[in-house]
């Protein structure tokens, strides 16, 4: 197909594929699984399974079927194999507030079984750092 | 920015005109896993269903119309949070801190009467495991719920006032989430206040 000749969209395309394969196979498993076995918890994870699957294969079709419909050539010669997403995507600088989260919900999730004094503190530094973390990302550079 | 490349949002707020926004791609990767975290869920509570000769327990008394009418509301956010990323996507930030605070709101409402209900329940986690699964499943998706309006916050602090931020690739993802959260709950109400 003349878009599988294009790097950019042949990815998703490949993708979109795999995970609608997944999920078909998926959805058949429960429809045989459940006729065979009348078992409602088995049958519930099978179809829940091919759920998973076709979230992400649906998403991908939808993403390459955009793309294919909006089709610009690449405006540079050899565009394609540079990544333009490693420029664009914006990823936070190296901070303390992943550790502090986690150490929060560490706290916070073992206070569950220790007591409320363990609960108080770690909700707050765990509301402390989600919002540190926030702030983090306000300024772009 | 290539010349040819259309004025597209998705495309510009993603890498490039070939693919989408890896953020939008692996936060749907992520919710297909979460999926797969209530699905655990769902397939306890028909084990214990199946194995047991009494289901509901005799204290179990749920009030299907009240926790419908919050499932409702629910269903309402969902749409105030689409708007909410249409308005950032045109550019206009004002309407979109509006209606992602109303989100915010109705989330609340959602997550108050199921404090409320769970004060006024006769049984608890540990009464037996029609409690264990029940608190399991509704209070695993109440902290969703809670962490949704968490991230919603989080998102409108990051893209708002001063900052070159941009909002609308935060709160498309955070929309993602919200629907996934609204429908993990039709299911979950479906399966404990409906079928029982």
């Amino acid at each position: 197909m003349e878009q599988d000749a294009d790097p950019q969209t042949a990815g998703m395309r490949v993708e979109a594929r795999i995970f609608l394969g997944i999920a078909s196979f998926l959805v058949l498993a429960t429809v045989v699984y459940f006729v065979t076995s009348s078992e409602n918890a088995g049958s519930t994870m099978l179809f829940l399974a091919g759920g998973m699957a076709l979230m992400i294969g649906g998403y991908l079709t939808v993403q390459a079927r955009q793309r294919t419909d909006a089709a610009e050539p690449q405006g540079e010669g050899g565009g394609g194999s540079d990544d333009p997403a490693a420029e664009e995507a914006y990823l936070p600088h190296a901070s303390v507030w992943p550790f502090a989260l986690g150490m929060g919900l560490v706290v916070l999730a073992n206070g569950l079984a220790l007591g409320l004094w363990a609960v108080v503190p770690g909700a707050l530094l765990t509301a402390a750092s989600g919002f540190g973390y926030a702030r983090q990302s306000r300024r772009r550079d | 920015m290539a010349g040819g490349v259309a004025a597209d949002p998705e495309v510009s707020a993603g890498p490039g005109a070939g693919r989408p926004s890896m953020l939008a791609v692996g936060t749907v990767v992520w919710l297909a896993s979460e999926l797969m975290f209530f699905s655990g869920l769902f397939a306890g509570w028909f084990a214990l269903r199946a194995s047991s000769l009494h289901w509901p327990p005799d204290d179990v008394e749920l009030e299907p119309l009240r926790t419908g009418i919050a499932t409702v509301v629910l269903l309402a956010s969902s749409f105030t949070m689409h708007a909410g990323t249409r308005a950032a996507e045109h550019g206009d930030r004002r309407r979109a801190v509006r209606w992602v605070l109303i989100t915010v709101a109705m989330g609340g409402i959602f997550l108050v009467n199921q404090a409320l209900e769970y004060a006024a329940f006769e049984f608890s986690l540990s009464s037996h495991a029609y409690g264990s699964i029940f608190y399991l499943m509704t209070g695993f998706h109440g902290l969703h719920v809670l962490g949704g309006l968490g991230l919603m916050l989080a998102v409108l602090a990051v893209g708002t006032g001063r900052t070159r931020a941009p909002l609308d690739e935060g709160l498309t993802v955070t929309e993602y989430y919200w629907h996934f959260v609204d429908v993990v709950w039709v299911g979950m109400f479906a399966t404990i206040y409906l079928l029982g």
